[in-house]
């Protein structure tokens, strides 16, 4: 599930704002503890309790003293519209530079993104 | 009870090992004796302690046995729980004490049976050979004899054990030092028992009190040895 | 209790073989750590140093600030299980090895013992020496954990263990580590299973200390670049090559150190494809003899 290619607070932290942007994981909603959380995937708690931090200081968890650790209610929101502001740079601008270098015409890209859009797939 | 495991650890394990296994040997000897006694009865007669052949070469093998197992076993073991070479010095002299002291007794008690069976049947329980105890119901003496020359050869088990637990080479080197530890118990209980050494020694008349100075400087050469060899003694991997 | 190790410029030497070779370094305590190396690289020697089964040639090893070798004080907060174990030798049954444990190593913790030997299904009445190689590391790795020791190290002792019996060993190991401040020390030359469990590494090689740092910063630190062979030459140079493959005019070369912003848009200017580098590979290459390091 995690792999060493890349660290695995990174990609606990990504997978959690994942979940928590598909709406697996809702706002007020508890997080699996620390030592829950490693001891069923089999990872270091520290390498856990680093991602938790990661997530806490980003504002998509917040911890309850003596309770545990809850999914912000604003994590949602926040974690879309951070998904905004870097749409276009890490999405789009790709897709189009991959459209041009293998010659789809721009025409037929604007073309699918409405129909995509209302609903309609060719 | 817990004050001795937590300073005697390693003795408290030698010894819950050790005993019992030497009690059944016993055992088992006394019976084998009685037996071969019975068979004698049958055929030639009692006029000796048929024992007395025994005692005096078989069981301190025994004894030596134990010293070297004290190493091959259960040095390991107290390292590897975090003891100090140190501490295995001072037990495992605890340990020869105790095991060869023990050992004394239960020779001892089987000279006491013999005795008493003997008695049942009207046969002398008289001694074919003498040894620093001139009669069998000599029974301090007869201890004493015994349990020195078990120290010896317990201690002379823990210092080739030793040996060989650090290098071959110095295995093969301390196997002369063993025999000459030993050496001085071949004349409290006359008896040869080993090729060539035995027999110049057990015509020797000489006094207890020298040869307990003998035992007891050459116990402590051991001890110096043993300490020697396992002061800095590494621990080297088993399997691969 | 948190145990310090400071190790510093420890030689060892025996057989005419040089087995570390000016080894330095210190570890604050308290975590897992995984100690890497190949066959023959310096781990088993090291843990045994640290134990106090061997004495150093040269340099000093503390923990706690005391001196290792001979000194009780130190020894009996730690426990090393080597291969199938010393604690048990092959002449005593299973259950003697557990008691005499309880009889020598004060922090023994027999209840927590026998729940193991349920857990790994160990038969207490079987010598050890009858015992399958499974077993005996199962029962090592049983000494390890129950003894309770601040300072634990595993030296590859699970590697005997069939796969649900390492997932056990894992687990246990996570729990000891969650529930009390033990300090344990990990040695292996199979990564993958068991990085994920490591908080800090050191790498050995022939010897000397190659690498020591928080494994979630190796698991960021190696690249693969990939593509045209001189355009990949060019990129790194400068940079730490740890080794290269070749296919016709197609070259990946492994890089350690973090790459910023820039340094990716340099690559991807240039056509490279710059792909992540796993524990294992950088372990691989860290202790590999290549040809090309700069």
């Amino acid at each position: 599930m995690f792999d060493d290619r890349s660290p695995i607070y990174r990609q606990i932290a990504d997978r959690i704002e994942a979940d928590v942007l598909t709406g697996a994981l809702r706002g007020d909603e508890q997080v699996m503890s620390t030592n829950k959380y490693a001891a069923f995937h089999r990872i270091n708690p520290a390498t856990v309790a680093k991602a938790f931090q990661q997530l806490v200081d980003d504002g998509v968890l917040y911890k309850k003293r003596g309770i545990g650790m809850f999914v912000s209610p604003e994590a949602p929101e926040t974690l879309r519209s951070r998904r905004r502001k870097t749409f276009f740079t890490d999405v789009v601008d790709p897709m189009v530079a991959q459209a041009l270098a293998i010659g789809v015409p721009v025409a037929d890209l604007i073309d699918r993104i409405t129909h995509q859009a209302n609903g309609e797939v060719r | 009870m817990t004050t001795m495991v937590r300073r005697w650890p390693l003795l408290r394990v030698l010894l819950s090992a050790h005993l019992a296994f030497t009690a059944m040997l016993w055992a088992l000897f006394m019976v084998v004796v009685l037996v071969i006694t019975g068979i004698l009865a049958a055929t030639a007669g009692i006029s000796e302690s048929i024992q007395h052949y025994a005692t005096t070469q078989a069981p301190r093998w025994l004894l030596f046995g134990l010293g070297i197992d004290v190493v091959s076993t259960y040095l390991r073991l107290h390292l590897a729980h975090g003891r100090t070479r140190r501490n295995f010095l001072g037990q495992s002299i605890g340990y020869t004490f105790v095991i060869s002291g023990f050992a004394a007794a239960l020779i001892t008690v089987g000279y006491l049976v013999e005795r008493l069976v003997y008695a049942m049947f009207g046969w002398t329980q008289r001694l074919p050979r003498k040894a620093m105890f001139d009669a069998a119901d000599e029974y301090p003496m007869m201890l004493a004899t015994f349990w020195l020359t078990f120290l010896l050869w317990t201690v002379a088990g823990l210092v080739i054990g030793l040996g060989f637990f650090r290098s071959t080479g110095l295995g093969l080197l301390t196997i002369p030092v063993g025999l000459m530890i030993v050496l001085p118990t071949f004349i409290p209980t006359r008896d040869g028992g080993l090729p060539f050494v035995g027999e110049e020694l057990t015509g020797l008349d000489v006094a207890p009190g020298v040869v307990l100075a003998a035992c007891a400087g050459l116990y402590l050469l051991a001890v110096g040895i043993v300490w020697a060899i396992v002061r800095d003694v590494p621990m080297k991997s088993t399997a691969p | 209790m948190t145990t310090i190790i400071e190790v510093d410029r420890l030689s060892l030497r025996y057989n005419e073989v040089t087995a570390l070779d000016d080894v330095s370094f210190t570890l604050t305590g308290g975590k897992i750590y995984g100690l890497l190396g190949r066959n023959g690289s310096g781990k088993t020697s090291l843990l045994s140093v640290l134990a106090g089964y061997r004495k150093e040639s040269g340099g000093t090893v503390r923990v706690g600030g005391r001196p290792v070798f001979d000194n009780a004080e130190v020894t009996s907060q730690v426990c090393l299980v080597r291969g199938t174990g010393d604690a048990a030798s092959s002449g005593i049954k299973v259950a003697d090895v557990l008691t005499f444990a309880s009889y020598l190593r004060e922090s023994w913790d027999s209840t927590y013992a026998a729940e193991l030997v349920e857990m790994f299904s160990l038969p207490l009445n079987k010598n050890v020496g009858a015992l399958s190689h499974g077993r005996r590391s199962a029962l090592g790795i049983i000494i390890g954990l129950a003894s309770r020791t601040p300072l634990t190290m595993f030296d590859e002792s699970y590697l005997g263990l069939d796969a649900p019996s390492r997932y056990k060993f894992y687990d246990a190991l996570l729990a000891e580590a969650m529930s009390q401040p033990r300090t344990m020390i990990i040695s292996t030359h199979l990564i993958e299973e068991v990085s994920a469990l490591f908080e800090e590494v050191l790498i050995l090689d022939e010897g000397r200390l190659v690498l020591h740092d928080e494994a979630e910063t190796l698991r960021a630190a190696g690249s693969a670049v990939t593509g045209d062979a001189e355009s990949v030459d060019r990129f790194v140079a400068g940079l730490r090559v740890l080794g290269e493959k070749r296919l016709g005019r197609t070259k990946s070369a492994m890089v350690y150190g973090e790459l910023d912003e820039d340094r990716r848009a340099e690559a991807r200017a240039a056509g490279l494809d710059l792909g992540p580098l796993a524990l294992q590979d950088l372990f691989v290459h860290l202790t590999e003899p290549t040809g090309d390091r700069s």
